[in-house]
């Protein structure tokens, strides 16, 4: 049974509109920032290297598809999330809005089996939108611009990252991502078992992600204690990956703090559902 | 054995008991009415054995065995269209019965899926979405969602709310059917109680969360009165023979010569004649029961 | 000013001197001279603060007088100054004045110092002090200072193309000026409070390993043209 629906989740969100969105707006922001660098790229790189251009030669092909992908990775992971709200936000209380709560309610399947087949299509949705942001930046600019050495600017200097050794990184920090946002895929649907309608759930899953982001900049000791258990810290954490040495303890806690953020908002989901009075 | 037993269910949102004493059985086979006026918790009762909200209190029990401890058997074993069937409006009517089948606890094959869609008269629309689909057809493709999985009982709340006429006389149509052809058990729940007296044989009334009245159509409506609204040529001899012959009766001129007469008796067949007799024009008698008149009659005794 | 001031000074030091100091040049240059072109295999090692980079290979092309290139596969760091610019610029004899200096050991070589000041005001180099063994008249070490890339240090050591003057190995110092942050561009999460906090200038140093010299072979000029 729980199969069965999770089918008919996919084949929901696979023959609505707003699931195209994303993908659509997506790879429209991919190409825009391809086009950007093509026609103006050489200006970015020269704004990385700058600090050392009086005294050093960076010498090789720095403007590649390796650092286009990186680019792109780092400049959409805010705005990938908005996109996934915008699907699995409207997952609960869309069917609430429109009713069909009643008709899948009455049905043979628990309300935990509703949940979790809502819960592994969003899980899909967000696994194809991660895959299509990753095949996009990586691939789509590869092709552009050629391949090459990375060079990662980070806040303590530069770090250039041989072209064989970025393969698994890339592999790896989508896999980080992905797990980023899978919580915020989760938060939403979490969001929208509270919720009648999807406006809502997708405005409160991006106040969260707003404001946290915000809490995480300030300079302020008395959120330092909270900062590092928020989501929000850890959904860059695909960047580490980009770092050297490789920062393996931090990302593992990275990974065990975005999972329990998965497993803690996925079970407020269930029990939310569970005890819903559905009266709509 | 009652296919559906409903024991001092209760349910309260808050400080608001919106259920707090009913009780019913619906045996096999039974065109079950399930009346009361607005606001007198039967959709939050119909809910409860949906299990679409969680009782406060009571038990409830279909096939002998509490829905709580087997949801998912009882559920596979029931078909319900609750106030309005809702679907994926971008999806069309035959993808709808689709993901409804998958998830119904039985195997159903597409060729089943295709009678059903023919069975509402749907056939040749099956392809369309739903969005373009008028609150009649939605009604239609409802009950054959509620049949698909062949069900042992159908519950249908208020399921010609918002219908026009010739949709309401559908909808009736296919209770009808379901009743004689597919020898299902219905609880249709209403608060027409016309709508109720021609097509079920038991009912149960209830008020404001309790439980009124139950039992046998028939029986429970033939000691109440039974109203009559007449249209006549001529007024004053009607009101003559009234006063004449039943002046214990209260006869009201509700518009231009048309009458409301509130009976105690049966008397129908006679005084029609009598109104025949007077020469008032006896243009048309149209026998009325009020629900409300009714439930009053009830909480008197 | 300042540059005048040193003219003046080399002026008194007088002619003679100058005239050692530039047959000391021209030795080196007699050299450099044989060399129509050269094509190497070059092994990158840069430990520079603030940016932290893999070895990397290239390959390096020259030919007379001014055509040079590196080609990498990957992304090589290599010193704004000094590995190209330094030849030409002792070429042009006429473009300098030659003032010599002390004697320094340098690598267990025995050296003596030039002192190079250019003659026109728009040169980038100010100061290119030279460090030459009379007895091989090869270049061990280079200090040159710059309009703005401040010092930079060179030190040179040979194998087997000493009789053109070309190294096997380059050690290059270099200024590094503090970086600064393009906040809009770095987005780390992670705080870097815990890592190495550094001066306001540091030193760096670049590496050069030359292996596979190929001299006279004859290069394309098509080589030297730019990709792009």
């Amino acid at each position: 049974m729980l199969l069965k629906n999770t089918y008919n989740e996919l084949l929901k969100i696979a023959t609505k509109i707003r699931s195209y969105i994303g993908i659509g707006a997506l790879t429209l922001l991919i190409f825009i920032v391809l086009f950007a660098m093509k026609a103006d790229g050489k200006s970015y790189v020269g704004f990385v290297t700058a600090s050392f251009e009086q005294t050093l030669s960076f010498n090789g092909k720095i403007l590649n598809g390796n650092l286009i992908a990186f680019i792109i990775m780092q400049m959409l992971i805010v705005h990938v999330p908005l996109l996934i709200a915008l699907v699995t936000g409207d997952l609960l209380s869309g069917e609430e809005a429109s009713g069909t709560v009643r008709m899948l309610a009455t049905k043979p399947i628990s309300r935990t089996g509703i949940v979790f087949s809502k819960w592994i299509a969003a899980t899909v949705y967000t696994l194809i939108m991660t895959f299509w942001l990753g095949f996009l930046s990586l691939f789509v600019a590869k092709w552009m611009f050629g391949t090459g050495d990375l060079i990662v600017l980070n806040s303590n200097g530069l770090l250039i990252l041989a072209e064989y050794d970025l393969g698994w990184r890339f592999v790896f920090s989508l896999i980080v991502a992905f797990l980023a946002l899978w919580t915020v895929a989760t938060l939403a649907l979490a969001f929208s078992a509270f919720a009648k309608n999807s406006v809502g759930p997708i405005v409160s899953t991006m106040s969260v992600i707003i404001l946290f982001t915000i809490i995480g900049t300030l300079d302020v000791s008395v959120f330092d204690t909270i900062k590092p258990f928020m989501f929000t810290t850890h959904m860059a954490a695909w960047r580490s990956i980009f770092e050297d040495p490789f920062p393996l303890r931090e990302i593992i806690e990275s990974v065990v703090i975005l999972t329990v953020h998965i497993v803690a908002l996925l079970t407020i989901t269930i029990v939310r559902f569970n005890k819903k009075d559905i009266t709509s | 054995m009652p296919l559906i037993e409903v024991q001092h269910l209760q349910k309260k949102f808050g400080a608001f008991q919106a259920v707090k004493d009913v009780s019913f059985h619906v045996n096999e086979g039974d065109v079950f009415g399930f009346l009361g006026p607005n606001g007198a918790g039967k959709s939050t009762t119909i809910r409860c054995l949906l299990s679409l909200i969680r009782p406060s209190g009571g038990t409830l029990n279909f096939f002998g065995k509490s829905l709580n401890e087997n949801r998912s058997e009882v559920l596979s074993r029931v078909g319900c269209i609750i106030e309005k069937p809702d679907f994926y409006k971008y999806l069309s009517a035959q993808r709808n019965l689709e993901i409804f089948a998958r998830i119904s606890g039985k195997d159903i094959a597409p060729r089943q899926i295709q009678e059903m869609l023919d069975f509402v008269g749907l056939n040749g629309r099956e392809k369309d979405k739903v969005s373009g689909f008028s609150h009649g057809m939605k009604q239609r493709l409802g009950i054959a969602q509620t049949l698909l999985h062949n069900p042992d009982i159908v519950i249908l709340d208020e399921p010609t709310t918002g219908l026009d006429p010739q949709g309401i006389i559908e909808v009736r149509n296919l209770i009808l059917r379901l009743r004689d052809e597919q020898k299902k058990t219905v609880l249709l729940s209403s608060h027409q109680l016309s709508e109720i007296e021609i097509i079920a044989n038991r009912m149960v009334i209830i008020n404001q969360g309790r439980t009124i009245v139950e039992g046998e159509v028939h029986e429970l409506l033939e000691k109440q009165s039974l109203n009559l609204e007449v249209f006549v040529e001529n007024p004053s001899k009607l009101e003559d023979m009234m006063q004449r012959l039943y002046p214990q009766l209260v006869t009201r001129l509700l518009y231009k010569s048309t009458y409301h007469i509130e009976m105690i008796e049966d008397v129908r067949l006679e005084m029609i004649q009598r109104m025949v007799e007077s020469g008032c024009g006896l243009k048309s008698v149209i026998p009325k029961r009020s629900l409300e008149d009714f439930f009053i009659k009830m909480t008197e005794k | 000013m300042r540059k005048l001031s040193i003219l003046v000074l080399v002026s008194l030091v007088g002619h003679t001197q100058a005239q050692t100091a530039n047959a000391l040049i021209e030795s080196v240059l007699d050299k450099i001279n044989l060399v129509n072109d050269y094509k190497a295999e070059l092994q990158i090692k840069a430990v520079i603060p603030f940016i932290k980079v893999p070895i990397a290979n290239a390959t390096i092309y020259y030919k007379k007088t001014d055509k040079f290139k590196v080609e990498s596969k990957g992304i090589a760091i290599l010193p704004k100054q000094g590995l190209s610019d330094l030849t030409g610029f002792l070429t042009n004899t006429k473009s300098y004045s030659a003032v010599l200096g002390e004697e320094k050991t340098i690598n267990e070589h025995k050296t003596k110092l030039v002192s190079v000041l250019p003659s026109a005001e728009n040169s980038e180099i100010v100061l290119a002090k030279v460090y030459i063994s009379p007895s091989d008249a090869l270049i061990y070490r280079t200090v040159l200072t710059t309009k703005s890339s401040g010092t930079l240090s060179i030190d040179y050591e040979y194998n087997h193309n000493k009789q053109y003057a070309l190294p096997s190995k380059l050690t290059f110092t270099v200024d590094i000026k503090k970086f600064k942050m393009p906040k809009s561009v770095a987005s780390d999460i992670r705080n870097n409070d815990d890592k190495k906090k550094y001066k306001e200038n540091e030193k760096g140093t670049i590496l050069l390993v030359f292996t596979n010299y190929e001299v006279n072979k004859g290069l394309s000029d098509a080589i030297f043209k730019e990709d792009q």
